[in-house]
């Protein structure tokens, strides 16, 4: 879904706008996918209430965000080897950091698992002339595996891992990286009440303490999460 | 056109507002995080995060729930700790028009005396509410809020410690409120903050387990809204100080009906998670209101519907 939003204002991947979605009490979360002068896209499923009045919007239609919000991904300056991992809606945060690397100075590869082929984005919805490699749980498109399975060829090779998906998928992408000392930017997922830092209700615990998805994330480093402490 | 009321009338510091349009505790931070969004000087006042002795971790995740018109929360009070209040938020809030208001928590009745002597005397501070109504933590809570024995022991103490504004946030989970409230006026209350939010669960029925990493949350927002009125209702025919309403307050008449009801003041909670000018709507649709009604003063409203 693209939003047309003047004046036009900076976004970075990792970023994120909460949708007012008609009468629900909480506005929802939705990751920024890509962005355009004064256009900005998200991508979703329907899951619930929110999404499935999302998915009834008419084109020309207005509706009321707040954002952006959160940090975002840091993109190593030096020429870098880049492992981008996503899992299911987690490719709209990657997409849209790998449309703004610069293909030019660094190397990337894309690894992209959903549930289903239904469940992934084709490729033509993701940035041109990017290295991917396709998973899925069920073997409907690409090698049937999950996405960290594919990641340990590509440790020796990878200076910097992304990773966004599912709690699962994190909590399987610290388990193959265990040994390894590259450094991991993950973009996590918390029930949200603001999005704003007033609430505390997507707090998780960190090694420096207690940190708000919304305000201090969604990225941090892999490492100093405690994937333990998470639940959706 | 006078909106200003006194949340501290019996008392020697007096709790002035400029308007009764305040933002409830721990739906607003320590107001700092929503200062850069909108004018948070505009409000009649801002009541802080629930604040403990020590610093808290709050409960496991997941905290949130929306459930139909509401919102079931399970936060378990997780704050910076007092002593960081003081240091970190006291002096912006020193330098702040609107009065702020600290909400405190404690796990036995010491501990609400140790909060209120620390708090006591600190610039930024204008008052403070007792919090014996958290649904979400198992020592202290609600557990104090819902005896009239407790409460009036723990407003004694407090009272003991500190001459600043009191208000006592009183739980609905009890059998009788209006005995609660009766039971802090005669311990020195200032005034009395009617609703916390009404113990709830949700059950996630793919996973078969609560919703909530607490298993129990505390339900806010508009399906309170008719309790929390009663309560307040019955609650102000029954004390002679100010009763502050508090419980699913999103619109300008659901506040004025508040104030029709008996209360000399409002709080907006859930409301200002999905709009941050919430509050200040609703003050803006209730200085229309009394200027379509041709009325001067606020207190033409108050208590207008007994
Ligand atoms: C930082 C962030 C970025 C996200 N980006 C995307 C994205 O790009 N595309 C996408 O499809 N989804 C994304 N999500 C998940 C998305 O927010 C949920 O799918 C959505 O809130 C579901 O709303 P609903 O009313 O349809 O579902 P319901 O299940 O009816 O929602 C009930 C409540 O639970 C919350 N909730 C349910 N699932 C989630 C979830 N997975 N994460 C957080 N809250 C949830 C809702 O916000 C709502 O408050 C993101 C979540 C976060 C935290
Ligand atoms: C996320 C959240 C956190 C809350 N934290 C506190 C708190 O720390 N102390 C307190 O006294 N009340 C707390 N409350 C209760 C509110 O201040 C208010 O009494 C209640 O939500 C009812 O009002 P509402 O329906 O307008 O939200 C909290 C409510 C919510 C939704
Ligand atoms: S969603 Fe409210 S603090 Fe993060």
């Amino acid at each position: 879904m693209w939003l047309k939003i003047s004046p036009a204002f900076a976004v970075l991947p990792g970023q994120f706008f909460m949708v007012k979605c008609g009468e629900n009490l909480l506005r929802r979360p939705f990751s920024i996918y890509s962005s355009e002068d004064d256009k900005y896209a998200i991508v979703y499923r329907v899951v619930g209430q929110g999404t499935a009045w999302l998915s009834k919007r008419k084109e020309g239609e207005e509706i009321n965000i707040l954002g952006p919000l959160g940090n975002s991904f840091e993109i190593p300056e030096g020429e870098c080897n880049m492992l981008l991992i996503a899992g299911g809606l987690g490719i709209a945060s990657i997409s849209f950091l790998a449309e703004k690397i610069s293909t030019s100075v660094h190397r990337v590869k894309l690894l992209y698992g959903a549930h289903d082929k239904d469940c992934l984005l084709p490729p033509s919805f993701l940035p041109d002339g990017l290295d991917i490699e396709f998973v899925t749980d069920d073997g409907s498109f690409g090698q049937k595996s999950l996405v960290t399975d594919l990641a340990p060829p590509y440790l020796g090779w990878a200076e910097q891992i992304f990773a966004c998906g599912p709690l699962a998928m994190l909590r399987g992408l610290k388990k193959v990286t265990a040994a390894s000392t590259i450094p991991i930017q993950v973009s996590l997922e918390a029930r949200m009440g603001c999005g704003l830092g007033v609430c505390y209700g997507c707090a998780i615990k960190t090694k420096d303490g207690m940190k708000l998805v919304c305000h201090d994330g969604p990225v941090f480093q892999l490492e100093n999460v405690d994937l333990e402490s998470m639940a959706i | 056109m006078e909106l200003s009321v006194d949340l501290a009338p019996h008392n020697q510091f007096h709790l002035y507002l400029a308007n009764p349009v305040m933002v409830a505790s721990g739906t607003f931070g320590y107001g700092t995080e929503y200062a850069g969004l909108i004018d948070v000087q505009r409000l009649g006042a801002i009541i802080s995060k629930g604040t403990t002795l020590k610093p808290r971790e709050g409960n496991p995740q997941p905290r949130l729930a929306e459930t139909p018109c509401g919102l079931l929360n399970a936060i378990g009070l997780q704050n910076i700790g007092v002593e960081a209040l003081i240091k970190e938020k006291a002096p912006i809030w020193a330098s702040w028009r609107v009065p702020v208001i600290v909400n405190i928590a404690g796990d036995t009745i010491t501990e609400y005396a140790q909060l209120a002597s620390m708090l006591s005397g600190v610039a930024g501070i204008a008052g403070l509410e007792i919090n014996i109504s958290c649904p979400n933590v198992k020592a202290g809570g609600a557990e104090f809020g819902s005896s009239p024995k407790l409460a009036y022991q723990v407003v004694s103490a407090v009272r003991k410690k500190t001459k600043l504004p009191l208000l006592v946030k009183l739980t609905p989970n009890t059998s009788d409120i209006a005995q609660v409230a009766v039971a802090c006026e005669e311990a020195g209350a200032d005034g009395i903050s009617i609703i916390n939010t009404i113990k709830g669960m949700a059950i996630d029925i793919k996973k078969r387990r609560p919703l909530l990493g607490n298993i129990t949350g505390g339900l806010s927002g508009p399906a309170i809204k008719p309790v929390a009125l009663y309560m307040v209702y019955e609650v102000a025919g029954r004390v002679n100080i100010p009763v502050v309403g508090v419980g699913g307050i999103s619109s300008t008449e659901d506040a004025i009906e508040f104030l029709m009801a008996g209360a000399t003041a409002v709080q907006v909670g859930t409301a200002n998670l999905s709009r941050p000018q919430a509050a200040l709507e609703i003050l803006e649709g209730l200085e229309e209101f009394m200027m379509k009604e041709g009325l001067s003063d606020i207190s033409q409203i108050i208590g207008a519907a007994r």
